[in-house]
């Protein structure tokens, strides 16, 4: 029987989908490239020793690492959506016979902060729905993991948070999915907190769209990173230790992870660094509400509008974060940081109440 | 191993040692690692050392004086104990200028390994440039973010931020050098200090 396998035959990468859904797609709808390609190139009875070992390594490159094991993961450290040196995506580059620099293009990694893969949780149940319609999958989208992007920005909704544990699942966006209508009670629960707490996301998403536009309309890569740090920096004073009761009304803040154990072990300076970066999308987007107060985005009496039904315990004003902020540890190397990343459109000097640097 | 070249041209006396926990690929054991970051003609050797899989240690480092205590780099010692370490830096400027100094004029002059800097020998001499010229207290918090704020190359990498493997600390600290100086490059009156 002869296969046959083109380079046509492989999708499209849906808009703004990740490179891990999108290899997963491949896989399913055209497993096994290279034997379809070798069969239908040369017939086994006519192989040389060379072409024998050529088609033995090539056969090689697509079962190991890339077949998924009997686990159906990758590797911890693989983060398939940006790290495009690592095993398996140099493995699948080869099996599929793709062009490595169309492959980085396609899917390139912003200059933007990225959650770690290791703590990758957040969908958007709406865009999953329609990478469905599209593509017969629940495709995983890149933009989910962009720690200051906690609202889909399509659908103006903060994101989901799904199993801690699914990380590492080569079909992770199948799995959300499945998990997705699986867990029930869990949505349930998302969606009351979203209810109740509609107000203040509401205000939260304002100030990432206008954060967005600042972004976007910086031409200098430097100052877009200055931009993103001292952003990054806010939001990892607001969570700081003294600030926590804005956040008791959420079951989690941080995605727990398989190293939970362990981090929290952790010294005052690594968690300073790394809670950000395991917050769920429920804390970032309550955080950035914070920020809003924090750089007078927000006013006071949107905030006191906006918390008077739900979060009554929510600081309203700047001065009142600050209160809290000015005795705690973390907070004065925060204050060097955003000193240092301020730029015209974002900077220290705009922060409203009380910051004693 | 970083090299130890001229691009280093900062010079920020001081020492950092984050608590690194990094994987030792002949033990396939894990050991803590101590980075000593100081960003001058030292630094590269300081790190070189810090960075071997036996890290360079200061003993008695708890309270970082100069005046009375002795420093030196040795990289088969034993580890002192994690809650000695602690951020290092030197308030004294002098004992800097001489510690910077006499440490690179010792590690020239003999073997690394058994470099030594004795506090009798702490004579404050040699000409340390752009060192006052310097705000140590934002030049340390920054290094301390360029240490722990890692980027995606390095994230990529990493799957328990406690567990690194050498190679990663030896990136993270390469790329917070490039930082540090790429920062002080473009934005040198942020760190600057009235002081003179």
């Amino acid at each position: 029987m002869s296969l046959s396998y083109s380079k046509s035959a492989i999708l499209k990468p849906y808009p703004g989908e990740a490179l891990s859904s999108w290899m997963f797609r491949v896989r399913e709808l055209v497993p096994q490239p290279v034997l379809y390609a070798l069969n239908n190139s040369i017939s086994y009875g006519e192989l040389n020793i060379h072409a024998q070992h050529e088609r033995d390594e090539k056969l090689g490159a697509l079962k190991s690492p890339y077949l998924p094991s009997s686990s159906f993961t990758h590797k911890p450290c693989d983060d398939l959506d940006f790290c495009f040196d690592g095993e398996e995506i140099q493995a699948f580059i080869k099996a599929y016979a793709l062009s490595e620099s169309w492959l980085r293009r396609v899917f390139a990694v912003p200059d933007v902060p990225i959650i770690p893969v290791a703590y990758r949780r957040g969908y958007c149940y709406k865009c999953m729905e329609e990478g469905i319609t599209a593509t017969g999958f629940p495709i995983y989208l890149k933009s989910w993991r962009f720690l200051l992007q906690p609202f889909c920005m399509r659908h103006c909704c903060l994101l989901r948070d799904g199993n801690d544990f699914l990380f590492e699942r080569i079909d992770f966006g199948r799995k959300l999915f499945q998990q997705h209508w699986e867990q029930h009670r869990e949505q349930l629960r998302q969606e009351r907190i979203g209810e109740e707490n509609r107000h203040v996301l509401a205000l939260g998403l304002r100030v990432q769209m206008r954060l967005q536009k600042l972004f976007n309309k910086s031409k200098d890569s430097d100052v877009r990173h200055d931009m993103s740090s001292f952003v990054t920096t806010l939001m990892r004073v607001t969570l700081l230790p003294s600030l926590r009761f804005c956040f008791d009304d959420t079951k989690d803040i941080t995605v727990q992870g398989f190293d939970e154990g362990r981090i929290n072990r952790l010294d005052r300076i690594i968690d300073f660094y790394h809670t950000v970066r395991r917050s769920t999308s429920a804390a970032r987007g309550r955080s950035l509400y914070l920020i809003g107060l924090m750089l007078g985005w927000i006013n006071d009496a949107e905030a006191e509008r906006a918390s008077i039904t739900h979060c009554n315990f929510l600081p309203t004003s700047p001065e009142l974060i600050w209160v809290n902020l000015n005795r705690s540890v973390g907070a004065s190397q925060a204050k060097s940081m955003l000193k240092l990343f301020s730029t015209k459109d974002l900077s220290v000097n705009m922060l409203k109440g009380g910051l004693e640097c | 191993m970083l090299k130890t070249d001229h691009n280093f041209r900062y010079i920020l006396p001081f020492c950092f040692t984050p608590k690194f926990q990094v994987l030792d690929i002949q033990t396939d054991g894990r050991k803590n690692c101590f980075v000593f970051f100081a960003i001058d003609s030292v630094t590269g050797r300081i790190l070189h050392y810090a960075l071997g899989y036996d890290a360079t240690i200061t003993e008695t480092i708890d309270n970082l004086n100069f005046i009375k205590r002795e420093i030196w780099c040795a990289p088969n010692k034993r580890l002192p104990p994690l809650e000695r370490i602690r951020l290092l830096r030197s308030g004294n400027l002098k004992a800097n200028k001489c510690f910077i100094s006499k440490f690179n004029k010792n590690i020239n002059s003999k073997n690394a390994n058994e470099a030594f800097l004795p506090s009798s020998k702490l004579i404050v001499r040699g000409r340390v440039p752009r060192l006052n010229l310097l705000d140590f207290k934002m030049l340390e918090s920054f290094v301390i973010h360029c240490i722990y704020d890692w980027p995606q190359n390095v994230l990529c990498r990493i799957g328990k931020p406690t567990i690194i493997a050498a190679d990663v600390v030896n990136d993270i600290v390469d790329v917070a050098v490039r930082r540090v100086n790429a920062i002080l490059d473009r934005k040198p009156a942020v760190f600057g200090t009235s002081t003179p």
